[in-house]
C-alpha cells in the first residue's frame, strides 16, 4: 500500500517539483546573461533611429514630463541641435509610429516612420526606406512647423487612413514640442466617448449653465446656455443597416457658430461608420456659422452613409437653432444662401426617414414652373426645340438654360426618372432636380435627395461626372439619374453652349 | 540499430515533415524565405537534442501519469532559453520568425520523438534521434523554403537568382503556396520510394501510420 501511494500519489508530484525547479534555475540563468544584450540592442534600435533623423547631436537627454497625448518619447539633443520626439497616430491597424528631428524653433527637420501593423502593400509601406511613396511624404514634412494640415503635405493617395495616421503622429510630435520646449499648454487627446451626459454639455458649451427646454424642429433636446448659446441634440440612421440611430450634440454660440459637435456612432460598424465619431472628423464642424457652411466639410471614404448621417444631423440642429435665434448670424447666413442658390434645394427629400416638421419644398412634389424656377432663378425662360435625347429644353437670353431628360432607372419602376439639369450662363450646372417617384421608395428614391444631386452643382463638361458617386443599394436610380445628366451635359455641350 | 542509422533515419526514411507529418505549421509559415526555413530548423534541432537528450535521461524517473507535463515542461524550459538566445544574438532571426519560435514548443515533433523515442532509449541514441530528426526537418525545410522563395521571390538566401526583369511567381510565397509545394514534395517522396522498391502501404488509421510501432495507443501494436 505504502509503495502505492509513493508510486501514484508523491512520486509524481516530487518529480514534477523537480523538474520545474530546475527548468526556473535554467531559464532564470540564462536570462541573467542575455536580458542586458536584449535590451542593448532595443536601444541600439531606438538611438539608431534617433540619430537617423538628427545626425548633429551627439547624444540626447531625455525628457519625461509631458502631457501631450500620443508620445511616446521627448529626447532633446545635449549639444542644442534640435529635438527629436517618438509619437504615434492612430492607423487602420494598429498604431503608425514616428520619430521627428525639429530644430530649436519647432519646424520638421526629418521624419521617420517605424515599424508598423498596416496592411501590406498599402500603410506598410511607409517603414519601407526605399518606398518613393513613403519618401515623399516624409520628405515633405520638412520644413513645416505649426499644425500640419492634409493638404500641406504629400499624402499617399490609396493610403489615407495610414497617411493620416502618420499625419496626426508628426503633429503630435509638433505639440510636444511646444509644450516641453516652448512651454505653451500641451495638447491632450479627450476621450468623448466614456464621458457622460453632463461633460458633453459642459464640453460644448464651455463655462455655461445650461437649462432644459422644450425641443424645436426636429431636434430631440434643446438646452439653452446662460450666454446666450445652446446645445441641440438630434438623430440620423446613419448607416443603412445601423442598428440603432446616431445622436448628435451640437454646441453652439450666440451667433450661431458650432463650438463642437459630440457623436454617438456606436450603433455604427465598429472601425467604419465609427471613425464618424472621431475627434479629427468632428473637428471640421467647429467655427461653421450656418447651413452654408457644412458645404465644406467632407465624409470618410468608407464610412459615407454613417459620416453624411452626421452631416445631416448637424444640419438639423443648424436649422432648429435658427429656428430659435431667428436674427442670428447663422440665421442670415441661411437667408443668403437661400436667396441666391439655386442648386438642390437643401431641404432634405423623401429619403430621410425621421420624422421632421420642418423641411419646406419636397423635390418631387413640383410643378414645371417651380422646377424651372428652382434651377434657373428669376430668370425668364422660353421653350426651344429640344436637341435629340431630350425631352424639353428652355434658354433664357443670358445664356442659362434648363434641359430635362428622361430615362430608365431601376429595372422595374413604375414609371420613367424625369431629370432636369438647370445651366448657368458659363456653361456650369446650377443643379440638378430629380423625379422619382416611379423609383422604389426609401431606396431609389434616395436618388432624388439633396445630398446625392448636390455631386451634381457646378459640373461644367462630362468628364466631372466622373466623380460622382452612386449610392450603395440604390445602384440603378442613381446610375440612371447620372446618365441621364450626362445626356444633358452632352446636349448642351453639342448645341447650347454658345 | 547502430548509431548512424539513427540519424539517417530522421533524415529521408521517416522525415518528421514528409513522412510522419508532424510540425506542418511551421512548415508552411516559416518556409516563404530560405533563411528562416534554416533557422527555424536550427533552433528546432537544438531543442530536439537537448529535450531528448533530457528526457531520455529522465525517463526511468518520469512516472507514466505526469509525462506529457514533465516533457512539455522541459521542451518549454529549452525553447525559452533559445528563444532568448536568439533574441539576443541573432535578433533579425528573432524579428523573421516572429511567434513561431516560441511556438517550437507546441511542434509536434518535438513532443513526438519524446514519446515515441527518448521515453525509450538510452541517452546517447534519443540525442542522436533528436539531432536525426533535426536535420530531417531542417532539410524539409530548407528544401521548401528554396522553391518558393526562388520561385516566389526570385531569391535564394537573399541573393537575387532571377532576373528582376522576369516576373516572379509570387503565389509561392502565399499560404496557399506553401500548401501546394508541401504536396509536391510528398508525392516526390512517394515516388522516389516506388523508384527504390520500397514503397510504404499507406493506409487510413493506425495500420498505416509511420508511428505505429512506437505509439502507445489502442490500434497501434505496443
Amino acid at each position: 500500500m505504502k509503495h502505492n501511494t509513493w508510486e501514484d500519489m508523491i512520486k509524481p508530484v516530487v518529480v514534477l517539483v523537480v523538474i520545474c525547479i530546475v527548468a526556473s534555475g535554467a531559464l532564470a540563468f540564462t536570462n541573467e546573461l542575455t536580458a542586458p544584450i536584449i535590451a542593448q540592442q532595443e536601444a541600439n534600435a531606438a538611438n539608431a533611429a534617433f540619430l537617423e533623423v538628427l545626425p548633429e547631436a551627439d547624444g540626447f537627454e531625455e525628457i519625461t514630463e509631458f502631457e501631450t497625448s500620443n508620445v511616446t518619447k521627448v529626447l532633446k539633443a545635449t549639444n542644442g541641435a534640435g529635438w527629436v520626439v517618438q509619437s504615434f497616430g492612430k492607423g487602420f491597424g494598429g498604431d503608425v509610429p514616428v520619430v521627428v528631428a525639429l530644430d530649436e524653433e519647432g519646424a520638421v527637420l526629418k521624419v521617420k516612420f517605424m515599424e508598423n501593423s498596416e496592411t501590406a502593400g498599402y500603410g506598410k509601406k511607409l517603414e519601407d526606406a526605399t518606398d518613393p511613396d513613403a519618401q515623399a511624404l516624409a520628405e515633405s514634412f520638412v520644413g513645416k512647423s505649426g499644425s500640419i494640415a492634409a493638404g500641406d503635405v504629400d499624402m499617399i493617395s490609396g493610403v489615407t487612413v495610414s497617411s493620416k495616421a502618420a499625419l496626426s503622429a508628426v503633429n503630435s510630435a509638433i505639440n510636444a514640442f511646444n509644450e516641453v520646449a516652448l512651454g505653451q499648454q500641451a495638447t491632450v487627446e479627450v476621450d468623448t466617448s466614456s464621458m457622460t451626459e453632463e461633460e458633453v454639455r459642459a464640453m460644448l458649451a464651455p463655462g455655461a449653465t445650461l437649462t432644459q427646454i422644450d425641443p424645436v424642429e426636429s431636434a430631440t433636446q434643446v438646452w439653452q446656455a446662460d450666454n446666450g448659446g445652446y446645445v441641440i441634440y438630434t438623430e440620423d440612421k446613419g448607416y443603412e443597416y445601423a442598428k440603432s440611430p446616431m445622436v448628435v450634440a451640437v454646441g453652439f454660440d450666440a451667433n450661431g457658430g458650432i463650438t463642437g459637435v459630440w457623436v454617438d456612432a456606436s450603433g455604427q460598424t465598429p472601425g467604419i461608420g465609427d471613425q464618424a465619431a472621431g475627434q479629427e472628423y468632428l473637428d471640421q464642424y467647429t467655427g461653421i456659422v450656418g447651413e452654408p457652411g457644412l458645404d465644406g466639410v467632407d465624409t470618410i471614404a468608407g464610412a459615407t452613409q454613417s459620416t453624411r448621417g452626421v452631416k445631416k444631423a448637424v444640419r438639423k440642429a443648424i436649422r432648429a437653432f435658427v429656428a430659435l435665434v431667428p436674427d442670428s448670424e447663422a440665421a442670415l447666413a441661411q437667408e443668403e444662401e437661400s436667396a441666391e442658390s439655386t442648386s438642390t434645394t437643401s431641404e432634405e427629400s423623401s429619403s430621410s426617414s425621421e420624422a421632421t416638421s420642418a423641411p419646406t419644398t419636397q423635390t418631387q412634389a413640383l410643378s414645371q414652373e417651380e422646377v424651372l424656377e428652382l434651377l434657373a432663378p428669376g430668370v425668364t425662360l422660353s421653350q426651344i426645340d429640344a436637341p435629340e435625347g431630350l425631352q424639353q429644353a428652355w434658354k433664357a437670353e443670358d445664356g442659362t438654360a434648363v434641359l430635362f431628360a428622361e430615362g430608365k432607372g431601376y429595372e422595374y419602376e413604375k414609371s420613367p426618372l424625369v431629370v432636369a439639369v438647370g445651366f448657368d450662363a458659363s456653361g456650369k450646372t446650377t443643379g440638378v432636380w430629380v423625379d422619382a417617384s416611379g423609383q422604389t421608395a426609401g431606396i431609389g428614391d434616395k436618388a432624388a435627395g439633396s445630398d446625392y444631386l448636390s455631386q451634381y452643382v457646378g459640373l461644367a463638361q462630362e468628364a466631372d461626372l466622373d466623380g460622382v458617386d452612386t449610392i450603395a443599394g440604390a445602384t440603378e436610380s442613381s446610375r440612371g439619374v447620372k446618365k441621364l445628366v450626362r445626356k444633358c451635359l452632352q446636349a448642351y455641350a453639342a448645341g447650347l453652349a454658345n | 540499430m547502430n548509431k548512424l542509422n539513427i540519424v539517417t533515419n530522421g533524415l529521408v526514411k521517416e522525415n518528421p515533415v514528409l513522412r510522419l507529418v508532424l510540425g506542418t505549421c511551421p512548415t508552411l509559415a516559416v518556409t516563404t524565405v530560405a533563411f528562416n526555413g534554416l533557422g527555424m530548423g536550427i533552433a528546432a534541432t537544438f531543442v530536439l537534442i537537448c529535450s531528448n537528450l533530457v528526457i531520455s535521461m529522465l525517463r526511468n524517473v518520469i512516472p507514466g501519469k505526469v509525462r506529457l507535463p514533465a516533457y512539455i515542461t522541459v521542451i518549454a524550459t529549452f525553447v525559452s532559453v533559445v528563444q532568448m538566445l536568439v533574441k539576443a544574438f541573432v535578433p533579425q532571426l528573432d524579428k523573421a520568425l516572429g511567434v513561431f519560435l516560441p511556438l517550437i514548443v507546441v511542434n509536434c515533433i518535438i513532443l513526438g520523438r519524446a514519446e515515441m523515442f527518448a521515453s525509450k532509449n538510452k541517452p546517447l541514441d534519443s540525442a542522436l534521434d533528436g539531432l536525426g530528426m533535426g536535420l530531417g526537418f531542417t532539410l524539409a525545410l530548407v528544401c521548401m523554403a528554396s522553391i518558393r522563395e526562388i520561385l516566389g521571390a526570385g531569391s535564394w538566401f537573399g541573393i537575387t537568382i532571377i532576373p528582376e526583369s522576369i516576373d516572379r511567381f509570387t503565389f509561392m510565397t502565399s499560404p496557399a503556396g506553401g500548401f501546394f509545394t508541401f504536396g509536391v514534395l510528398m508525392a516526390l517522396v512517394i515516388w522516389l520510394e516506388e523508384k527504390t522498391g520500397k514503397k510504404v502501404d499507406r493506409s487510413i488509421g493506425c495500420e498505416g501510420c509511420p508511428s505505429k510501432g512506437s505509439c502507445g495507443m489502442k490500434g497501434g501494436d505496443e
